[in-house]
């Protein structure tokens, strides 16, 4: 089973595809640790769906929460963002290499 | 995920060729390459960067589409630290026709933490849902049937 708290890159880009999941992260890394209705106040949905938003990035890795009193308040993992576009970046460039190669290797070896 | 396209002076028998033959393939892939290109075969690949990785050939269509999975079993010394092909991934090669030669269509995309299991061709689980290899020859064939209508946004074309 793979672990939730550590999914793989496609994970973390698939919770940033939403336009309200990037104001929220952009929001509380701005802003530090929040909760959900903290949140819902500055966003046009309701507070469940800010609180579901919220649980997707959580489940991405984005977000970390921690229960103060009665109040869940939601923090940024910015390391995760770090992984994912690191590893996009280092696959791309390998590929980006090897086809080169490669097209180089079927302009001297064509037949 | 990760995908490139490059249309290549050649006719797509070459091609194939060239992304298939263990010799070929060492010389671009960037490694040496120890694979038979049959379904379920185990694959070698010895980075020249040190990077030892292990796999499987997953899909084979012969002249059209292939897809393997591969994992790293030795990190390059010293570690580049966070991100890099350290994880297990998905690779496909997709080859079709195109008026200036052929066109090669690769992605690689990470799979998720804890694959690969004991057994590579065991069912495993992708958040939310369950992949089996049932599952996988239906998505392989619509793949290699249908991927020409999706955008690719990264590409480039190899002048001859």
């Amino acid at each position: 089973m793979p672990q939730p708290e550590d999914p793989p890159a496609d994970e973390v880009f698939g919770a940033l595809a939403d336009p309200t999941r990037r104001r929220l992260l952009d929001q509380l890394s701005a802003q530090g640790p929040l909760s959900a209705t903290d949140l819902a106040t500055g966003y046009p949905v309701s507070r469940q769906a800010v609180a579901k938003h919220l649980g997707a990035l959580s489940a991405a890795g984005l977000l970390r929460s921690e229960r103060h009193g009665r109040e869940v308040l939601y923090g940024v993992v910015p390391e995760r963002l770090g992984e994912a576009t690191a590893w996009l970046a280092d696959v791309g460039a390998r590929w980006d290499h090897r086809l080169e190669a490669l097209a180089q290797h079927l302009r001297d070896n064509p037949e | 995920m990760i995908r490139r396209q490059v249309v290549l002076p050649v006719g797509p028998d070459r091609l194939w060729e060239a992304l298939t033959d263990p010799d070929q393939a060492s010389g671009w892939l960037g490694g040496r390459v120890e694979w038979e290109i049959s379904e379920g075969a185990p694959l070698r690949f010895h980075d020249d960067d040190g990077t030892r990785r292990e796999g499987q050939i997953d899909t084979v269509r012969t002249g059209r589409y292939l897809r393997y999975r591969w994992w790293t079993v030795t990190a390059p010394e010293p570690s580049s630290g966070a991100g890099g092909e350290s994880e297990a991934a998905e690779v496909t090669y997709l080859i079709e026709p195109d008026e200036d030669g052929t066109r090669l269509t690769i992605q690689e995309r990470a799979l998720p933490t804890g694959f690969p299991s004991a057994s590579a061709s065991a069912e495993w689980t992708w958040p939310g849902e369950t992949v089996s290899s049932f599952s996988w020859t239906r998505w392989d064939d619509r793949m290699a049937g249908a991927w020409a209508g999706l955008s690719a946004p990264a590409s480039v074309r190899a002048s001859a």
